[in-house]
């Protein structure tokens, strides 16, 4: 029997529980993370490491290239400067042309930098390293040999792009 | 033409550009290089003349307002281009050209452009027209032509 002193047990655990909370707390604050631009190319959801990405154009004019690959349909100026624009859907070989005016990501991959044409941006978040998975093994086509991996946001998935490995094979004529 | 591309102060150094439009794009070719212009004739085209459009991969070509004939040429071999009237000749500022990117730069040195200006009517490509001909096979000996 508990003397009137002696703790509740039920009070014993609910520290404990609170204890162990408040650990898992702190261990979300410092579980590294990584800041990712999520995006949507023809209905679904992709994601370039924030490291990667510059800036965030609105829609402009593209002013096309002759003898281009259809995945980079010309060149844009940014504050005086002059930049390739790659579009996403062609490269992951998506169907259908691009919805609305779309959003351009100025991001560089390996040494190159470059506009990259997307539908819209839907985030920037910061996400735990622990919510990012390899690639599914079912991925398949063209988008396959360009996704890193796999971010599982909770309320769905985004594929990784990897941004240097698009760069380096847009880049090869 | 926009006026900022031009530096009168130092013309001789600067790359001379004979620009013209093929639809929306604005060409600066290198006017160096191009030999004569002469209107063309359609009643009496001359021969092997390829309009610009057809010689630079742009598709079909849209109908000429003011068709002009460029000829430019290497050796004894010569190529005819059947261009848009030029609008200008400007002293491109090479603190302004800008060499292109580099996802851009191996496709487009294929069809002989090989920087960009940006101005005001947008991106004018450089264009350097003997490369464009030897690129795309349009040259043809002189007696050919004549």
């Amino acid at each position: 029997m508990e003397s009137e002193r002696e703790t509740p047990k039920s009070e014993r655990i609910l520290s404990e529980i609170r204890l162990f909370r408040e650990r898992e707390k702190v261990r979300d604050v410092d579980e590294p993370m990584e800041k990712m631009v999520i995006f949507r190319v023809a209905g679904e959801l992709y994601a370039f490491p924030g490291r990667n990405v510059m800036e965030i154009l609105p829609a402009m004019e593209i002013s096309p290239i002759p003898g281009t690959p259809p995945c980079i349909p010309g060149l844009i100026t940014v504050r005086g400067e002059i930049e390739s624009v790659l579009d996403l859907r062609s490269i992951l070989g998506l169907p259908g042309l691009s919805e609305g005016e779309g959003q351009i990501l100025l991001a560089r991959g390996g040494s190159i930098r470059s506009g990259v044409l997307i539908d819209s941006v839907e985030d920037v978040a910061d996400v735990p390293l622990s919510a990012i998975f390899p690639p599914p093994s079912t991925l398949g086509g063209g988008a396959g040999e360009f996704v890193a991996g796999r971010i599982d946001m909770g309320c769905g998935n985004v594929l990784l792009l990897d941004t240097d490995r698009i760069f380096v094979l847009a880049a090869a004529p | 033409m926009a006026i900022e591309m031009v530096d009168s102060l130092n013309e001789g150094s600067y790359p001379r550009l004979l620009v013209f439009c093929a639809g929306s794009l604005l060409f600066g070719a290198d006017a160096d290089q191009i030999d004569s212009l002469d209107p063309f004739d359609p009643d009496d085209p001359p021969r092997h003349a390829v309009p610009f459009h057809q010689a630079i991969g742009l598709g079909c070509s849209p109908p000429f307002r003011f068709p002009e004939v460029c000829t430019i040429s290497r050796g004894k071999d010569v190529c005819r281009l059947i261009i848009e009237a030029p609008e200008d000749i400007i002293c491109a500022d090479t603190r302004l050209l800008q060499p292109l990117p580099p996802l851009v730069a191996p496709f487009a040195l294929r069809r002989g452009i090989w920087a960009a200006l940006p101005g005001k009517r947008g991106i004018l490509l450089a264009l350097d027209p003997r490369r464009l001909a030897t690129e795309r096979n349009l040259w043809h000996t002189q007696g050919d032509i004549a």
